[in-house]
């Protein structure tokens, strides 16, 4: 099977490395051994498929250059934000000097010329960093190019704009395997679905975040987008969905836990916050549960993330004033002792689940 | 990545460019074709050049900031010059009428939570530029300063007495020369309406603009923001302005208004500068804006 990304060719070198580790290890204790022809077949077949994989997609073949992967990420990473910020503030210092037409030019000239520049980078960059950077100051382009054209021409701002951001963001993510576009598009699709919510409620479109209950449609949608479309050639980006899916939920009932006047329900503020304490334990502790039955553990990381939030913030409400803070500090570890306990029990059925499945 | 997939993507993302940016355009081309629904003369006392700090310093364009009011019923101190007092007219009928839901009963906890819980919506506005809410904020001024006066003769060698008429004549003096005659005096949810009750373009505009409603039941609304209060200068207009920015926030003395702006108001109730003069009265021989 052919990989369709670097993430898929990655995966298997991985596999590979594992597998001669493993492969040793049982030699050692004659549990299995492989005759000179296989061994001589497998070690041919591997480093022929690591060597296309290093053509192909600059896989890192040890642990050595995973770790200098990860180094080349980051760099990658601020190297873009740092090339955005760099030719903002380029047009910022001269754009006053242009014409009208020039101004329009120049700003559409930067998000053509840097789109077509992460296609012809992407070409040749089979580690897909310096597409990662192109992409990234591309999208910020066109983010300064519409940006720009709403204040040359004193254009009343709207949340339409999102959408085309979104759509490019999504378009780069897709194309070039970007994992760092597809939250930037994330991100654009939720205001824009929080910014709608909040309309169709009266607001404002900009003061959605003043309802947090404006999130949840979009959060809805980035939970099923997954579901409905599968993401198998993509990878990491289901679980991109599934935990800015999670974070648009439960940060917003975090907040209403604390403020129920930000909230869209007539009761009584206090009842409103009580409810959604109640939720935010439930909705966790779903997460949680779901994330294990799915084998997804981005969803359970996160559903446990906030289920302690939730539990810790409501013992702070309700002892840090009346405990002495040893005995407060004592209750919180006794929570996570016990919250370690629980998992281990989920993780014991998962595994049942799964033998009784194979049986 | 595939050649198809190639293709795919290229005609995509030029399509989302182009799409993009052909909407932004075509809706400025609609604002600003034919006659412009206003067409109003401001002087810096309406159109100020800010004080930029930050990031905005390096910043090569030039903005410039309506100085808009609304009629207050307070005078004292700083009552009426600012934008944020409680705007007589938007009463309770006209919050209805404009689709805040005012109706349920303040002395309830259910209600005290409504009016609470009440949030600010984009409508059109009115401006006025020169005209009866100016006058009246005048006339209301020396009104004040007359009354002042008048205790203050009563009452001789009162010091306070004496501070507060001299306030009050630097009122009326500021209101002749320097404050701005822009005011919002009214706001409704179509355009076209409040068109056709305010058809004199040369002095009335119908903007984009936020009101809040009261947050509590005794309170008043008020108008909470212009959408677009910062006009870009355009380069052929920009070069009267260069000078202009190197004295703003320096103590510069020199007589205001420095420069008068005509603005036009398009069918999307945006503006742009169409022309620009130093001096408080526009002449025709500064060179008109053709971006």
């Amino acid at each position: 099977m052919n990989p369709a990304s670097r993430t898929e060719a990655q995966q298997r070198a991985d596999d590979i490395r594992v597998f001669e580790c493993e492969l040793a290890r049982l030699g050692e204790e004659r549990v299995l051994v492989l005759d000179g022809a296989q061994r001589t077949a497998v070690r041919e077949h591997h480093a022929r498929l690591l060597a296309e994989y290093a053509q192909a997609f600059d896989v890192d073949r040890d642990v050595q250059a995973k770790q200098l992967s990860l180094g080349m990420r980051i760099a990658s990473f601020l190297g873009a934000l740092a090339l955005a910020a760099s030719i903002f503030f380029l047009f910022y210092q001269f754009w006053g000097l242009l014409s009208t037409p020039v101004q329009v030019i120049v700003l559409v000239a930067a998000a053509v010329g840097t789109f077509l520049g992460t296609l012809f980078i992407q070409r040749g960059d089979g580690s897909g960093y310096f597409t990662k950077l192109a992409g990234m100051v591309a999208f910020a382009c066109f983010v300064l190019n519409i940006a720009m054209l709403g204040q040359i021409f004193n254009i009343t701002p709207s949340d339409r704009a999102l959408i085309p951001w979104a759509a490019f963001a999504f378009l780069l993510a897709y194309a070039c395997d970007l994992r760092l576009l597809l939250a930037a598009g994330i991100l654009c699709i939720v205001a824009y679905i929080a910014a709608r919510t909040g309309t169709l409620a009266g607001l404002y479109w900009l003061y959605f975040g003043t309802r947090p209950e404006n999130f949840f449609p979009a959060a809805a949608v980035l939970l099923l987008v997954p579901q409905v479309i599968s993401h198998d050639r993509f990878a990491g980006f289901a679980a991109i969905y599934r935990v800015f899916g999670l974070l648009t939920l439960l940060l917003p009932v975090l907040v209403l836990t604390h403020w129920g006047y930000g909230s869209y329900l007539d009761w009584e503020p206090r009842f409103i916050e009580g409810f959604y304490e109640v939720m935010g334990f439930g909705l966790s502790a779903a997460a949680i549960w779901l994330g294990a039955r799915r084998g997804w553990p981005e969803v359970v990381n996160t559903g446990v993330t906030f289920f302690v939030v939730f539990l810790y913030t409501k013992f702070f409400d309700w002892w840090w004033e009346a405990m002495p803070k040893y005995l407060f500090f004592l209750v919180l570890a006794l929570t996570a002792v016990l919250i370690l306990l629980v998992l281990r029990r989920l993780r014991a059925a998962d595994y049942a689940m799964l033998r009784g499945r194979r049986r | 990545m595939t050649l198809r997939k190639s293709a795919w993507m290229l005609i995509g993302g030029l399509g989302i460019i182009a799409a993009t940016n052909a909407i932004a355009l075509l809706g400025v081309a609609y604002n600003r074709a034919g006659e412009p629904a206003s067409r109003v003369e401001l002087t810096e006392r309406e159109l100020i050049l800010p004080v930029e700090w930050g990031i905005a310093r390096e910043s090569s364009a030039i903005f410039l900031k309506l100085r808009w009011r609304v009629a207050c019923e307070r005078i004292e101190g700083y009552g009426g010059l600012g934008a944020y007092c409680a705007t007589p007219w938007l009463s309770r009928a006209k919050l209805a009428e404009l689709g805040f839901n005012v109706t349920p009963a303040a002395d309830t906890p259910q209600g005290e939570r409504h009016y609470e819980r009440l949030q600010s919506r984009e409508l059109y506005l009115v401006t006025e530029v020169n005209g009866a809410a100016y006058q009246a904020a005048l006339a209301q001024a020396r009104d004040w300063a007359e009354k002042e006066q008048a205790l203050a003769a009563l009452n001789p060698g009162n010091k306070e007495m004496a501070e507060r008429a001299r306030r009050a004549r630097d009122r009326v003096r500021e209101e002749e020369e320097s404050n701005s005659r822009l005011f919002v005096i009214d706001a409704g949810r179509d355009a076209d309406a409040l068109r056709a009750r305010y058809p004199d373009g040369t002095r009335y505009a119908i903007v984009r603009g936020r009101v809040q409603p009261p947050r509590t039941s005794k309170g008043q609304g008020y108008v909470e923001e212009l959408s677009i209060d910062r006009l870009y200068v355009p380069r052929p207009l920009r070069e009267l302005f260069v000078p202009l920015i190197d004295r703003v926030g320096r103590g510069d003395q020199s007589p205001r208004p420095r420069y008068t702006v005509l603005v036009a108001y398009g069918a999307r109730a945006e503006p742009w500068l169409i022309d620009a003069a130093l001096g408080s009265q526009r002449e025709t021989k500064t060179p008109q804006s053709k971006d």
